[in-house]
């Protein structure tokens, strides 16, 4: 019951051996990349070295022509960045400087600064005008690093808009601004930037990092100054569910260049899991500040979206507000909702929460 | 126990001993008794915790951890505030002619009578109108034709549209004509159809008032007006006019009229404000009503628009909504009236028949009636001409209101604007006494009058479904 | 005038500056006319009335309460107003 709508992890034998990025293939086709090793799926192909050949009907189900994977030398292979994804993201470390409670990719201290190299071969490589995702760990926590990274991909003059995910903390630095603003001239940026509170006590206790909210908020204010578009995301939790609005109301009034703002229902992921009881409150607590928040939208002139909310938890004025989750990989549905007649317009639940509250709005037969 | 202190604020008393405060970041709280206010400036612990927790996410407490932020926060809403004011593109008014085939007790401009001549932009001068706007401001341009009566002048704004269409693109501009439209005809209506071009109108509280204000030889001046709406819905359709309503003593009792008036003629917008004592609006007229009598009208007048609209009859009175979108720091919350630094020159600019510029509408009926010079930022058949910037910048270093005798201890500050030219008319400078004057009476009245209505929740409902349209 | 009522009011100038009693006056400016002058240690305001003697003296000191508390809330503000609008100032992109 609890399948992901696109599979994206197989393993061939085949493939043993193979390790890093590289380019599934399809058909013949001059107009692909020549920067990744190729992976031709089924098809004729050339002899050219660092070309491998491979017969796998699942992948070949799974992916398109000019997708690209992750191959672990070991015989597996990720499909990263793929036509048939809602949305693409690409891990680029696994450092952070925050430890949030609810992590859901707990960061590990090792040299991982390959993760750049290929994420920045990988969209150099896949040349899509759609915008993927660069996650973490913390993507801006080595500045040099990612100001590399920019760089890469400017040499190659690929200009794929980039959505990075960010703790903003090393926008404090305004020097680094400034060059990641140069950097990212020609290409559409836009940085998601948490924030959990209209203090520090709530924010610094969530991403258990003393200082954070003071060096985000410095971060958000010379980010904004300099003109990078800003994404801000709130995580309602049992520490800041009373002032969801404020926060909004906050940044929106203070802040320059917030484009949208998404308030994302808890997922229980990684660290969330086993902080659950202490971190969740179901969206009905907490609903007023949930629809104070989306009419703001129209008052500060901003998108304002909610995420990973089933359409039965909340409201129905909010529903348009309502999007359906970010990665299609954690859409899924359980039997009773069949009978809602709002499921088409529904995101579903994450495949991993248990003992889901579900109250179907059944069709009036 | 978490220690806060005081971050900057202003306060002023409202009835029922409730406080209204404010800050740098204009930001508002209603404080529920007096007696928390001497709390909050003497002894903080003394507070509710949820009034605590409410003040410090508004910005008007701070813990020591967060002193800096708070602080950095505060000086970004401020600035960003400013910033946004000083950033808004300019209206560009432009007065074809000063002929008028009407003569209005409280006219403003020293209008002559249609059949002279000497008091009309030639069309000539178009090719340097469209360059000095395209220099002093980028697109999309808003451009209002005024007068006298600029359907007078219709052959000119035919060229002027023409030739704008040479040099800039069709979606980037708009133009709206003020008139009377007693000279509204099919010949008008179908040029401007299908064009960027809506029309702007007077419709005074109370027919015998319009007809007693506005004459016309024929006396009917309200019934072409009435007309002239109906052509234009008819020929263009829905929301190509815009009414302005002007308060005097002979309008003081009509409220209901000027409601069921626009309504009838299929209007969903309003806006009102009290007759002013411009240029060469008659002094005796100009200063009929106080502005605690236009504020009697106005309450029941709102009064009666938010009945409408609880009942379902979506009608906007946009001077109320101005207020309350300045209250609210709205994106969409630009009136030039309402700024501060002040929107003259930076934010308007109007050029004259005589090709003379200026930097507001007022500042044009002030220079006419007192013919001060330094009022005239230059002229547009001026080949070499640099606008002379000299006389708005002082103008405009002086009208920040935060430091000003009067507004610096307003609680409204960061929502109010300054009107320098109105204080130079009354009061020979820019800053003026604000116990005297009735720009400041008025939007403080109007400010009162928005918290007021927020007060209660079906009336918040009306003002949150404005913005949410 | 003949005939003006003088309202006569008291305040200790320990009780309140020069600065904020001017600062209420500037709002009466509008509705009466007054005079202010030192006497020993206070400082001596008169404002003519004609039949709202009670209506003028009861705003008079609703204004200098006002007053009063602006003075204290200045004294732990004032500073850091300035501070702000410095900065702000700074920044803007004029």
């Amino acid at each position: 019951m609890n399948e992901p709508l696109r599979k994206d992890s197989f393993y061939n034998e085949s493939l043993i051996g193979i390790f890093g990025p590289v380019q599934l293939i399809k058909r013949l086709d001059q107009s692909i990349h020549p920067l990744l090793p190729k992976l031709y799926l089924n098809c004729a192909t050339d002899t050219k070295v660092g070309s491998h050949h491979l017969n796998d009907a699942n992948i070949e189900r799974w992916s398109k022509h000019g997708d690209v994977g992750y191959a672990d030398g070991k015989g597996k292979i990720r499909i990263v960045l793929s036509q048939l994804a809602n949305a693409n993201t690409l891990l680029v470390t696994e450092q952070c400087d925050n430890l949030c409670l609810f992590c859901s990719q707990p960061p590990k201290n090792i040299n991982d600064e390959i993760l750049f190299s290929y994420a920045a071969q990988s969209i150099i490589a896949f040349n899509s005008d759609k915008m993927i995702g660069i996650s973490g760990g913390e993507p801006l926590l080595k500045k040099n690093h990612i100001l590399n990274f920019f760089k890469n991909l400017n040499q190659f003059k690929n200009k794929t808009p980039l959505h990075i995910l960010s703790n903003g903390r090393a926008f404090k630095d305004k020097d680094f601004v400034d060059n990641f603003y140069r950097l990212n001239k020609d290409r559409r940026v836009l940085v998601g930037v948490p924030v959990y509170g209209t203090n520090s006590q709530s924010h610094d206790i969530l991403v258990s990092s003393k200082g954070a909210w003071s060096e985000t908020i410095a971060g958000l204010i010379n980010a904004g100054n300099q003109g990078i578009e800003i994404e801000i995301r709130i995580i309602p939790t049992q520490l800041n569910y009373k002032e969801i609005s404020s926060i909004v109301e906050l940044v929106l009034t203070c802040c320059n260049h917030i484009t949208r703002i998404s308030i994302m229902n808890l997922e229980q992921m990684g660290w969330a899991k086993k902080n659950w009881s202490e971190l969740y409150i179901e969206p009905r607590y907490y609903q007023d500040e949930l629809v104070k928040s989306c009419e703001m939208g129209k008052r500060f002139g901003i998108d304002i979206s909610l995420f990973n909310y089933p359409l039965c938890h909340i409201p129905d004025r909010i529903h348009k507000y309502a999007r359906k989750s970010i990665s299609d990989w954690k859409n899924a549905f359980e039997d009773k909702c069949d009978f809602c007649v709002l499921k088409p317009e529904c995101g579903g639940f994450f495949t991993s929460i248990k003992d889901k509250w579900i109250n179907p709005k059944e069709r009036i037969i | 126990m978490t220690n806060y202190s005081l971050l900057p604020f202003n306060f002023r008393l409202l009835p029922d001993n409730e406080v209204l405060i404010s800050n740098l970041a204009n930001m508002y709280h209603v404080l529920p008794a007096k007696a928390d206010l001497e709390n909050l400036i003497k002894d903080i612990g003394s507070l509710n915790d949820d009034v605590i927790s409410k003040l410090e996410q508004k910005l008007f407490l701070y813990s020591q951890d967060d002193f800096e932020t708070k602080v950095q926060l505060t000086a970004s809403a401020f600035t960003k505030r400013i910033n946004k004011d000083l950033s808004s593109p300019r209206l560009i008014m432009i007065v074809p002619t000063l002929r008028c085939d009407h003569h209005c007790s409280y006219c403003q401009v020293s209008r002559v009578n249609q059949d002279l001549s000497g008091f009309d932009l030639p069309l000539s001068s178009i090719p340097a109108l469209i360059n000095f706007i395209k220099k002093i401001e980028s697109p999309p341009y808003k451009i209002e034709f005024q007068g006298g009566e600029p359907l007078l002048a219709f052959e000119f704004i035919q060229e002027f549209y023409n030739q704008m269409l040479l040099e800039v693109e069709r979606d980037d501009f708009t133009i709206i004509i003020a008139t009377s439209l007693s000279l509204l005809n099919d010949e008008i209506l179908n040029w401007c159809r299908g064009k960027p071009i809506n029309f702007s109108t007077s419709i005074d509280a109370g027919i015998k008032a319009h007809n007693r204000h506005r004459k016309l030889i024929t006396k009917n001046s309200f019934e072409l007006t009435q007309k002239g709406i109906k052509a234009i819905e008819k020929k263009l359709g829905k929301g190509k006019v815009g009414t302005v309503t002007t308060v005097t003593h002979q309008g003081l009792s009509g409220w209901n009229e000027l409601v069921d008036t626009h309504l009838e003629l299929g209007l969903s917008e309003m806006f009102v404000r009290p007759v002013s004592s411009y240029g060469f609006a008659i002094p005796k007229q100009a200063k009929d009503i106080t502005i605690a009598e236009f504020m009697v009208f106005y309450r029941n007048l709102i009064l009666r628009v938010f009945e409408d609209n609880k009942k379902g009859i979506p009608i906007v009175e946009h001077f109320l909504f101005i207020h309350y979108k300045r209250l609210m720091n709205a994106k969409d919350g630009m009136y030039v009236d309402l700024m501060a630094p002040a929107g003259y020159a930076k934010n308007s600019v109007l050029i004259d028949y005589t090709g003379n510029i200026f930097g507001s509408d007022e500042a044009r009926m002030v220079y006419r009636k007192y013919g001060f010079d330094n009022l005239v930022l230059g002229n547009i058949n001026d080949h070499n001409m640099t606008l002379d910037t000299g006389f708005s910048e002082e103008i405009l270093s002086q009208s920040f209101n935060f430091d000003i005798p009067g507004c610096a201890d307003c609680v409204y500050q960061g929502s109010c604007g300054s009107d320098p030219i109105y204080h130079i008319q009354e009061f020979g400078e820019p800053i003026g006494n604000k116990a005297f004057s009735r720009f400041c009476q008025l939007h403080k009245s109007v400010f009162d009058f928005v918290i007021e209505l927020l007060k209660d929740d079906s009336n918040r409902l009306v003002l949150e479904g404005w913005m949410n349209e | 005038m003949d005939g003006a009522k003088k309202l006569i009011l008291h305040y200790k100038q320990t009780q309140l500056s020069e600065l904020s009693i001017r600062k209420a006056l500037y709002w009466m400016s509008g509705l009466v006319s007054w005079t202010i002058e030192i006497e020993g240690e206070h400082w001596k305001v008169c404002f003519e009335c004609d039949e709202n003697e009670i209506a003028i003296k009861q705003k008079f000191e609703v204004l200098i309460n006002d007053y009063i508390l602006r003075e204290n809330l200045d004294s732990k503000t004032s500073d850091l107003k300035l501070a702000i609008i410095k900065k702000s100032l700074k920044d803007l992109s004029l």
